[in-house]
C-alpha cells in the first residue's frame, strides 16, 4: 500500500529537473548514489523512498526543507554501498535473535503532518517481540548556499528524545537558536529524570511525536554509537526504558505480537510533526482517536478528489502531475527536483523548475504556476554585487526563497528561462487577466530582461560567459545565446501586453538573432 | 672535660629535639637524589611504535613548557586565551586528581618525553621516577593486575613498563606496538630544553625562546643556488606563500604536505571533490618545459572571501622569468584559453581575465616589467600590482611565510559564521565566540612565521621563527 509513490517515474522526471547528467554524476560521485525509488507527501511533509523501500529521508515542513532523520548511504571496502545499521527508521521481530527487516508499508496524511507506518510481520509467530527502531535528527535552519545541512552537517543536528507518559509516546525535538545553556539544560533534566512540563518549555522548532496503535511493553530514549543506543539494545534484545537522552539521540518502542495483526488492522505507528510540542501531540492524537483504518480512508478519499482535479488526459500526464505536486512546497510553489538528502536534490532549480511550472499550466493549475512565478520572481537580485548581478536569480533556490547554491554560480539561462515561463503563463490566462498579470509582473521583468540585455561580450556580441552545467564551471554556450534571445523576446512580449514597447531589448535580441 | 660533657649533652639534645626532622631532612634528600637518578638513568629517548606516523621528542618537557610559557609570544598567546589547555588539564585532574603543571609533571613523569600517532591512536612513553613508581607497586599491592596482554589500566587508559620507561595510550594496541618496537636514540641535543618532532619525511627541532626559533631537515631533493625574491612582493594581508625556484619544487613540497594530510577525514573528502571537478573543467596544459623559463616560482593562498555566506578561497602566483627578452608570453594564457578570457587592464597592463566559478573564482593573469602574475580575483590583481617589485635577494632555495594575525582574524570571523550557522556541534555564535574564538584571537597575536630553506645534498636544511617578537610586531604595526 503505498500512496504517493511514483516509481521510477521519478527518477526519469525529476532528474532532468536537476541541472543535467554531467551535474548529477558529479554529485553522485562527490555525495554517494542517489538511492530513491519514490516519494510520498502533502507539500509539507515528504518522504522519499529507497530502492529497497526504506523511508530514506522525511523532509518537513517542506519537501525543499532539510532531511530530518539520519540516514547516510555509504562505500564499503569491495566498491558497495551500505546503510549503517542504525540509521533511518527501522523495525525487527525477535524470535532466536533479533533481526532487523527493512519492509513496510506507509503513507503520509494529505492534511495533517502524520507519517503512518504498518508493521505485518508476517513470519513472527504469536509472542514475538517486535521493535520500532526511530534516528531522528531534526534539523531547524537552512544554510544559505550550502545545501549540505542534512548530508555533510548533519552532524550538528539533533538535540533531545524523550517520552512524556513513560513509553507510550516518545518525542524528539530540537529548538531553533539553540544556546549553549540549552544543552547544559538539557542534560540537567535528564540528569533529574525531569517532568514533562520542563521539556515542554524548550522553544519552537522541530518536534516528532512517535506513538503506536497498541501500548508498548518497552521503550528506550538513548544516544547513538553508545550504551544507551535504542537500535544497539533493540539488537540485544532488552530496552532499558530511559525516558530522556541529549546529543544524537535514537529511540525504539518494543511490542509483544498477538498474531492477530492483517493488512487491514496492522501494528501501525504514527509519526507527526509539529513547530511546537503541543502541536506534534495534537498530530499524534489525531492519529490515535482515528486509528490507522479511518486515516487510511481519509487519505485515500483526498488522493481520489486530486486526482480527479488534475484534469490530465493519460495516465502518464497524471503520474507526472502527481510528481510535480508531492515535490512541491504547498506554501510557497517551490518545485524541488527530489526530495532527497542529497545536494542539489531538494532545492529548485529555477532554469529546469520552469517545466514544472509550464506542466502545471497545461494541466489548467493556474493558481498554482502563478504561486511559481512569484517565488521566481520574488528571487531576482535587487541590488547587484561582484558575482550576484542585480536582475539575476540564484541558481538554486531553497523553498523559502533563499539561496542554495554557491553565489559563484551565476546561472544566466535561468533568467531567460523565468521570462520564458512568465510568457507563456500569459498566453494560457484568459484574454482579460494577461494585462493585469503582465503589469503586476512589469518591474521584476524589467530588472530580468535588463541583466539579458547587458549581459553581453562587446567583443562578440554574444552573452558573457556564465555557469554552463555541462562543463561544471563557466563556459561560452550556444544554448546560452539562443536562450537570452528567447528570453528577450518573452520580455518584449510581457512588454507589450501592458502597452509598452523596449527598444533597447530589442535590439539586443536583433542582434543574437 | 666538663666542656665536652657539656657540648654531648647538647648535641645530645639537639638530637633529641631536631633528629626526626633531620632524618626525614636526610631522607627527602636521598629520595630527592634517587628519583632524580632513576629519571635520568639509561641512554635511550624511550619507545613508541616503530611505524608511527609522527613522534614528539623532548629531553626535557617540563622546562621546554615552562620556557615556552615565559617567552613573549606565549604570553601574548595566553593574553587572549589564559588556559589554553584547560580541558586537557580538566580531564587529567579528573583522571589523575592532579592538575598538569611542568612542575608536577617533572615530579611524577620526568624530564624525558616521547608522544606519537599511530594507526589513528595516540601514546606518551615517559620515563618517571620514585613517586609514580610507588604508586604502582601500591596499586598492584592493592591487586591491581595486568590484563592478559599484559597490560594494566587506569582512567580508560592502557601502559605497560618496559625497561624502565611507561608507555599509556587509550589504545593498547598503541601499547603493544610500543612494546614491540626498538628503543628511540636520544637526541644529540646541547643544554637548551627543545621539541624535536620526527615524521617519515623529515625532522624539526623547536627552542621555547623568543619568537620560537626552528630548525630541521626535509627529505625532498629541490633545485639548489639562487636567491629568492618574491617573497617580499606580497601584500601584508596574504595568509600565507610558498617562494621557490620553480612551481616544480613547490609541487613537490605540496606532495609533502598531503602525506601528513591523506588520512585526515576532511582531505579524503576534499581531494576526490577537486579532482573530479578538475577532470570536468577540462582546462588545457601548460606550454611543455614552460617551468624551464621560470627563474623564481611563489605561490600565495590570500585569504577568504566572506561577503557571502560561502566562502570563497583567494589565490594568487608570481612568477620571475628566466629572461626578460623574448615574446614574454604569460606561460599560463594556454591553459584558460576553453574559459575564452576577455582582455583587461590594469592601470596599464595589459591581461586577461577568464571566469571559471563567477567573477570571485576567475583566473586574471597578467605581466609587468619583471614578473608573471596570477590571481582567482581582480581585485587581487590591482592589489599585487600596488605593491612594487622586491629589489632584496634573499639567500635561499625555499621561503615559507604564514601571517597568522591576518589567519587569526579570519578564523574567528568563521568560527562566528559558523556558529551562526549552527555548524560546531552544541554550540551557536555566543558559544562559538566564547569556546573557541579566542584561541583564533590568541592565534593572531603571533605575529608572522618565516622560515628559509637551503637545499642540499641530503635533503631541504631549513630554520626560522614560528612567531613574531613583540618588538617587531610594532615595528609591522
Amino acid at each position: 500500500m503505498r500512496f504517493f509513490v511514483v516509481w521510477i517515474l521519478l527518477l526519469h522526471t525529476c532528474g532532468s529537473f536537476a541541472f543535467g547528467a554531467t551535474t548529477r554524476s558529479f554529485c553522485e560521485n562527490v555525495f554517494g548514489p542517489v538511492d530513491c525509488a519514490g516519494t510520498m507527501g502533502n507539500g509539507r511533509l515528504t518522504i522519499a523512498l529507497s530502492n529497497t523501500g526504506r523511508i530514506r529521508s522525511v523532509h518537513w515542513p517542506s519537501p525543499g526543507y532539510f532531511d530530518q532523520l539520519s540516514y547516510d548511504v555509504r562505500h564499503d571496502d569491495t566498491g558497495g554501498v551500505y546503510v549503517p545499521e542504525n540509521h533511518g527508521l527501522r523495525w525487527a521481530v525477535r524470535t532466536t535473535e533479533t533481526v532487523f527487516r527493512n519492509h513496510d508499508d506507509y503513507f503520509v496524511h494529505p492534511e495533517r503532518d502524520i507519517l503512518v507506518v504498518s508493521l505485518v510481520p508476517q513470519a513472527a509467530q504469536e509472542g514475538s517481540t517486535i521493535y520500532w527502531c526511530a534516528n531522528f535528527t531534526p534539523c531547524t535552519r537552512l544554510i544559505p548556499e550550502i545545501p549540505l545541512g542534512d548530508s555533510l552537517f548533519d552532524y550538528a543536528n539533533d538535540f533531545a528524545v524523550f517520552t512524556p507518559d513513560n513509553g507510550r509516546t516518545i518525542v524528539h525535538f530540537r529548538p531553533q537558536g539553540l544556546r549553549v545553556s540549552d544543552w547544559d539544560k538539557a542534560r540537567a533534566l535528564v540528569r533529574q529524570e525531569a517532568a514533562l512540563a520542563e521539556w515542554e518549555n524548550f522553544d519552537e522548532g522541530v518536534w516528532i511525536a512517535q506513538g503506536a496503535s497498541k501500548p508498548p511493553t518497552g521503550f528506550q530514549c538513548g544516544v547513538s554509537r553508545d550504551a544507551s543506543s535504542a537500535f544497539a539494545q533493540a539488537k540485544k534484545g532488552r530496552l532499558a526504558g530511559e525516558t530522556a537522552a541529549v546529543g544524537d539521540c535514537d529511540s525504539a518502542f518494543q511490542f509483544s505480537w498477538s498474531g492477530s495483526g492483517n493488512a487491514a488492522s496492522p501494528l501501525a505507528v504514527y509519526i507527526a510533526f509539529g513547530k511546537t510540542y503541543s502541536q506534534s501531540i495534537e498530530n499524534l492524537q489525531y492519529a490515535r482517536g482515528k486509528g490507522y483504518v479511518a486515516l487510511l480512508r481519509e487519505t485515500q478519499a483526498a488522493l481520489k478528489t486530486r486526482a480527479a482535479s488534475l484534469e490530465a488526459a493519460t495516465k502518464p500526464q497524471q503520474e507526472l502531475l502527481e510528481v510535480i505536486l508531492t515535490c512541491m512546497d504547498r506554501e510557497t510553489g517551490a518545485l524541488v527536483c527530489m526530495p532527497l538528502a542529497q545536494p542539489p536534490m531538494h532545492i529548485d532549480i529555477p532554469r529546469k523548475g520552469v517545466m514544472g511550472a509550464y506542466a502545471l499550466g497545461v494541466a489548467g493549475r493556474h493558481n498554482l504556476v502563478r504561486k511559481r512565478i512569484d517565488f521566481y520572481l520574488n528571487a531576482l537580485r535587487e541590488e547587484g554585487t561582484p558575482g550576484r548581478p542585480a536582475g539575476s536569480i540564484p541558481a538554486g533556490l531553497y523553498a523559502n526563497g533563499a539561496e542554495a547554491l554557491p553565489h559563484v554560480i551565476l546561472d544566466a539561462e535561468a533568467v531567460a528561462w523565468v521570462l520564458w515561463l512568465c510568457a507563456k503563463h500569459a498566453e494560457q490566462l484568459p484574454s482579460d487577466a494577461r494585462a493585469t498579470f503582465a503589469k503586476e509582473v512589469a518591474s521584476k521583468i524589467e530588472a530580468a530582461a535588463d541583466f539579458l540585455e547587458t549581459w553581453a561580450d562587446p567583443r562578440t556580441g554574444l552573452p558573457r560567459t556564465a555557469f554552463n552545467p555541462d562543463k561544471l564551471r563557466d563556459a561560452p554556450s550556444p544554448e546560452l545565446a539562443i536562450h537570452t534571445y528567447m528570453g528577450l523576446q518573452s520580455a518584449l512580449a510581457l512588454a507589450a501586453l501592458s502597452g509598452q514597447e523596449r527598444p533597447d531589448w530589442r535590439k539586443r535580441a536583433q542582434e543574437l538573432q | 672535660m666538663m666542656a665536652a660533657r657539656g657540648n654531648k649533652t647538647r648535641l645530645r639534645g639537639l638530637a633529641r629535639r631536631w633528629g626526626a626532622l633531620l632524618v626525614v631532612f636526610l631522607f627527602f634528600l636521598v629520595f630527592v637524589l634517587i628519583d632524580k637518578r632513576v629519571k635520568h638513568s639509561g641512554d635511550t629517548m624511550g619507545f613508541c611504535p616503530s611505524e608511527a606516523a609522527c613522534a614528539v621528542l623532548s629531553t626535557d618537557f617540563p622546562a621546554f613548557c615552562s620556557k615556552l610559557a615565559a617567552t613573549d609570544a606565549a604570553e601574548r598567546f595566553m593574553a587572549k586565551t589564559p588556559r589554553p589547555f584547560d580541558s586537557f588539564e580538566l580531564a587529567v585532574r579528573k583522571a589523575t586528581g592532579v592538575r598538569p603543571t611542568p612542575l608536577r609533571w617533572s615530579i611524577w613523569l620526568g624530564p624525558r618525553f616521547v608522544a606519537s600517532r599511530w594507526n589513528n591512536a595516540y601514546g606518551v612513553c615517559v620515563h618517571p621516577g620514585l613517586v609514580l613508581r610507588l604508586v604502582h607497586t601500591l596499586r598492584t599491592l592493592c591487586g591491581a593486575r595486568p590484563n592478559g596482554q599484559g597490560l594494566h589500566t587506569f582512567a580508560e587508559h592502557y601502559y605497560a613498563w618496559r625497561e624502565g620507561f611507561l608507555i599509556v595510550s587509550a589504545s593498547p594496541d598503541y601499547v603493544l606496538a610500543a612494546m614491540e618496537s626498538p628503543p628511540l636514540e636520544a637526541l644529540s641535543l646541547d643544554n637548551e630544553p627543545r621539541l624535536c618532532v620526527r615524521w617519515p619525511d623529515g625532522t624539526i627541532q623547536i627552542s621555547a625562546e623568543e619568537s620560537i626559533p626552528v630548525k630541521g631537515m626535509l627529505d625532498v631533493d629541490l633545485n639548489a643556488g639562487g636567491t629568492l625574491s618574491l617573497h617580499q612582493a606580497w601584500p601584508e594581508s596574504t595568509f600565507f606563500s610558498v617562494t621557490a625556484h620553480n612551481a616544480e619544487d613547490t609541487l613537490r613540497l605540496w606532495e609533502i604536505a598531503q602525506r601528513s594530510l591523506q588520512k585526515t577525514p576532511l582531505y579524503q573528502e576534499l581531494v576526490p571533490v577537486a579532482r573530479t571537478l578538475w577532470k570536468h573543467w577540462a582546462l588545457d596544459a601548460p606550454p611543455e618545459n614552460w617551468s624551464s623559463h621560470v627563474a623564481e616560482f611563489s605561490a600565495a593562498f590570500m585569504g577568504i572571501d566572506t561577503r557571502q555566506t560561502f566562502p570563497v578561497p583567494e589565490w594568487a602566483a608570481m612568477m620571475r622569468p628566466t629572461s626578460l627578452d623574448g615574446p614574454f608570453q604569460h606561460p599560463w594564457e594556454s591553459v584558460i584559453a576553453p574559459l575564452a578570457p576577455i582582455d583587461y587592464a590594469w592601470e596599464g597592463r595589459q591581461g586577461v581575465i577568464a571566469t571559471l566559478l563567477g567573477e570571485k573564482f576567475a583566473v586574471c593573469l597578467a605581466k609587468d616589467n619583471e614578473r608573471w602574475m596570477a590571481t582567482s580575483q581582480r581585485e587581487l590583481m590591482t592589489h599585487l600590482l600596488a605593491v612594487d617589485p622586491p629589489r632584496l635577494e634573499t639567500d635561499a632555495d625555499v621561503v615559507l611565510q604564514v601571517n597568522w594575525q591576518a589567519m587569526g582574524r579570519k578564523a574567528e570571523e568563521l568560527l562566528r559564521k559558523a556558529g551562526e550557522l549552527e555548524l560546531i556541534p552544541e554550540m551557536n555564535v555566543q558559544g562559538a565566540d566564547v569556546y573557541l574564538g579566542k584561541y583564533a584571537r590568541s592565534v593572531a597575536e603571533l605575529g608572522r612565521l618565516e622560515i628559509f630553506g637551503e637545499a642540499t645534498e641530503s635533503g631541504l636544511a631549513f630554520r626560522g621563527t614560528l612567531v613574531s617578537h613583540e618588538d617587531e610586531e610594532v615595528a609591522n604595526q
